[in-house]
């Protein structure tokens, strides 16, 4: 992540990907994110595939 | 596995919300629904997920430490739950060695927390699990996203934080994983105090991607202002949603 800089946004909302500068060394750095095998009911759709995300983030060690 | 039916109850959480300023009236709104008993969310269990990932994932998660034969006492991590509701993640992680903290703006859903608490906690799934002494659990009232929050939580710090994020809010008046994300970020960057923070994630979500969205979160500013004053050291944040909305509902 990159706490405290703005990011680039296009008129119709897009991020500006190109224009986003590194992230900063302080940030939260996701570490990890995959769809589980198992989550709260609600997380599945009509065909019982899970539709939640799992992500963990962690500051750089 | 049947489906859960969202539409009404997700129907009549957002007209109930509608109304609703700020976060002390959502606070107010919060509190009717826990008096009234309106639970939808409330699945009686910690989620699945969480429980795989605590079982599954410690190479990726900070762990506390048992005692060792060594005599060398144990190291607990501390967690955080905001928005924990009746508390099932937070006795789960409990049982996973954190000293676990279960933040609510409804203290009525406090009240139902201590109950389930006094029930069930330290039995089965909530017994400390293989390799890990149980560690605290503690409530506490109050608004994550309050300025002046830090009385809230008495400056503590957490080494992991937990949310799992009802998408109710993306239609409301913003995007509850921004709003997480954005607080977290900040609660962890002790030393920043910058004007503005927008958090990579907002990337593929859709609600938060769009500018206007950012523009129109009330209490962005504050929570960066009050949050820039608090560090957390080594911390992870374990969030679980829908990313690309189009799923997302809250009951």
């Amino acid at each position: 992540m990159r706490p405290g800089v703005e990011l680039p946004y296009a008129e119709d909302g897009e991020l500006l990907e190109m224009k986003v500068e590194e992230p900063s060394k302080n940030g939260l750095k996701r570490i990890a994110h995959f769809q589980p095998e198992r989550t709260h009911q609600i997380g599945y759709d009509a065909e019982g595939k899970v539709t939640d995300w799992v992500s963990v983030w962690a500051h750089p060690s | 596995m049947p489906v859960d039916q969202p539409t009404d109850a997700r129907a009549r959480l957002l007209s109930h919300f509608n109304s609703a300023k700020g976060s002390t009236e959502h606070g107010t709104k919060w509190d009717e629904l826990w008096t009234e008993g309106f639970l939808p969310w409330d699945k009686g269990f910690p989620n699945p997920a969480l429980v795989d990932l605590l079982s599954q994932r410690q190479d990726i998660l900070p762990t506390s430490t048992s005692p060792n034969a060594n005599g060398q006492a144990s190291k607990k991590k501390k967690a955080l739950v905001p928005g924990c509701g009746k508390g099932y993640d937070v006795l789960l992680l409990s049982a996973f060695g954190y000293d676990a903290y279960g933040l609510e703006i409804s203290s009525k859903a406090l009240e139902e927390a201590r109950k389930v608490e006094a029930e069930v906690n330290g039995k089965d799934i909530y017994a400390a699990r293989e390799g890990f002494e149980k560690g605290e659990v503690h409530w506490i009232v109050g608004d994550f996203f309050e300025e002046g929050g830090e009385g809230i939580l008495g400056g503590e710090k957490f080494d992991l934080i937990y949310d799992y994020t009802v998408s109710i809010f993306s239609s409301m008046c913003s995007s509850s994983e921004l709003f997480f994300m954005l607080t977290v970020e900040v609660l962890m960057c002790s030393t920043s105090r910058h004007e503005t923070s927008v958090v990579e994630t907002l990337r593929r979500s859709p609600c938060a991607r769009r500018k206007s969205r950012l523009r129109g979160v009330p209490n962005i500013q504050a929570a960066i202002n009050w949050r820039a004053s608090l560090g957390i050291a080594s911390s992870s944040v374990f969030s679980s949603f829908d990313e690309t909305g189009s799923g997302a509902a809250v009951c």
